[in-house]
């Protein structure tokens, strides 16, 4: 019922406002265009969130990448017949998108400090002891602090590799590397932070 | 995706488990909810906004195709006007002699100069006040350019069709008269 209501505004959204005057084959390829970009916002909208967020590690920067990533779609929305896999196609854009973004932040001098949305450490009801969660958060902070200092080369496929919906190959056609490139570079990830996590485990 | 190594080194299992959260836990951002809806609203707005700017370009272009016709109108009309006319202006030496109004005996005592010289100077000075006339003027085959009769050749020509022997006899007359006058002054001269 509510998803339901959902694609009606969307819909309702996209149709009532394109009000330039179309007639005939032009006004069927505009509503099947439409349709198509509606239906990709949809599908894949939840990967692109978190494409931009595992490069820019901030909420509020995803969604503007998200939102500038569906913009270039629709200003490019006459190649999307030609696409053959648009969610690799997309996850490509989102990538560049947000490396772009990234660069550009880092260009202005901002450090991304703390993110306000970022959920906190839940502690009760969480099902397992304290201790645990507590520990948990103290190590997925000290992994993110070791993955953001591990090389590009080796830092991109590991990003990409942790996100559920992208399978190897698809990160190897958003990196425009091959797959066996991305196999390996994630497995010398994973041994560099291993090694890291171990030593910062041990001094503890 | 996710190695383990639980039978190599039991140490290193655990690493791998507590790896294995920490990047679940560093990939799993949920967006706030809505974001599709933001999406499309957002691109909706975008669509507005390239309506708009498409019509502000198409007015903006239209304007400078008017102001670009009107200039070359105005151009048109009034360019014409702009440009002085230049006549083909002959120099007044060439123009002198070529088109001297002086009967043929006068071009014939060439030697007299002072009166050839007047001549030219008067031509000069007439050919040069309507210069325009004379540049439109086509261009002939001969040089001198022959100059149509004054009267008194015109009536002398008449005569002679009329009166052949009568004037042929006042020219032999005539030129009697002159080699007698020749060989009077000659004389003199050299007494």
């Amino acid at each position: 019922m509510f998803e339901g209501k959902r694609v009606v505004a969307g819909e309702a959204i996209l149709s009532g406002v394109t009000t330039i005057n179309r007639s005939g084959a032009e006004t069927k390829d505009a509503d099947q265009t439409e349709a198509t970009l509606e239906s990709l916002i949809r599908q894949h909208s939840r990967l692109v969130y978190r494409i931009a967020y595992a490069v820019l590690r901030r909420h509020h920067d995803a969604e503007d990448a998200t939102q500038e990533t569906f913009l270039r779609v629709l200003r490019y929305s006459s190649k999307l017949a030609a696409v053959d896999d648009p969610k690799t196609w997309l996850a490509r854009i989102a990538w560049r998108v947000a490396v772009d973004r990234s660069r550009h932040l880092k260009s202005k001098g901002e450090i991304p400090l703390e993110d306000p949305e970022q959920p906190q450490v839940e502690i009760a009801d969480s099902g397992v002891p304290a201790d645990d969660s507590v520990h948990g958060a103290q190590i997925a902070r000290t992994v993110e602090k070791m993955i953001a200092a591990l090389p590009a080369k080796l830092r991109e496929p590991l990003i990409l590799s942790t996100i559920e919906e992208m399978s190897p190959k698809e990160v190897a056609v958003t990196l425009r590397i091959n797959e066996a490139a991305v196999r390996s570079r994630v497995f010398r990830a994973r041994q560099i932070l291993k090694e890291k996590l171990c030593q910062t485990l041990n001094r503890k | 995706m996710r190695e383990t190594n639980h039978r190599e080194d039991p140490r290193g299992g655990d690493l791998d488990r507590l790896l294995d959260a920490a990047l679940a836990k560093y990939a799993d951002a949920t967006p706030r909810e809505g974001l599709e809806e933001r999406i499309l609203a957002n691109l909706g707005t975008e669509h507005v906004r390239e309506a708009a700017n498409s019509w502000w370009k198409l007015s903006l272009v239209a304007a400078v195709a008017a102001v670009a016709v009107l200039a070359i109108v105005v151009s048109l009309r009034f360019g014409k006007t702009a440009h002085p006319v230049i006549a083909n202006h002959v120099p007044v030496s060439m123009s002198a002699s070529s088109h001297s109004p002086l009967p043929a005996e006068t071009q014939a005592a060439s030697h007299e100069t002072t009166v050839h010289l007047g001549a030219v100077r008067r031509a000069a000075r007439h050919l040069a006040q309507p210069a325009a006339v004379v540049a439109d003027g086509p261009k002939l085959d001969q040089f001198p350019s022959p100059q149509p009769l004054s009267e008194e050749e015109k009536a002398a020509l008449e005569y002679v069709e009329r009166y052949p022997e009568q004037a042929s006899l006042m020219a032999q007359a005539q030129t009697a008269f002159a080699k007698q006058e020749e060989l009077e002054k000659n004389s003199a001269e050299h007494e």
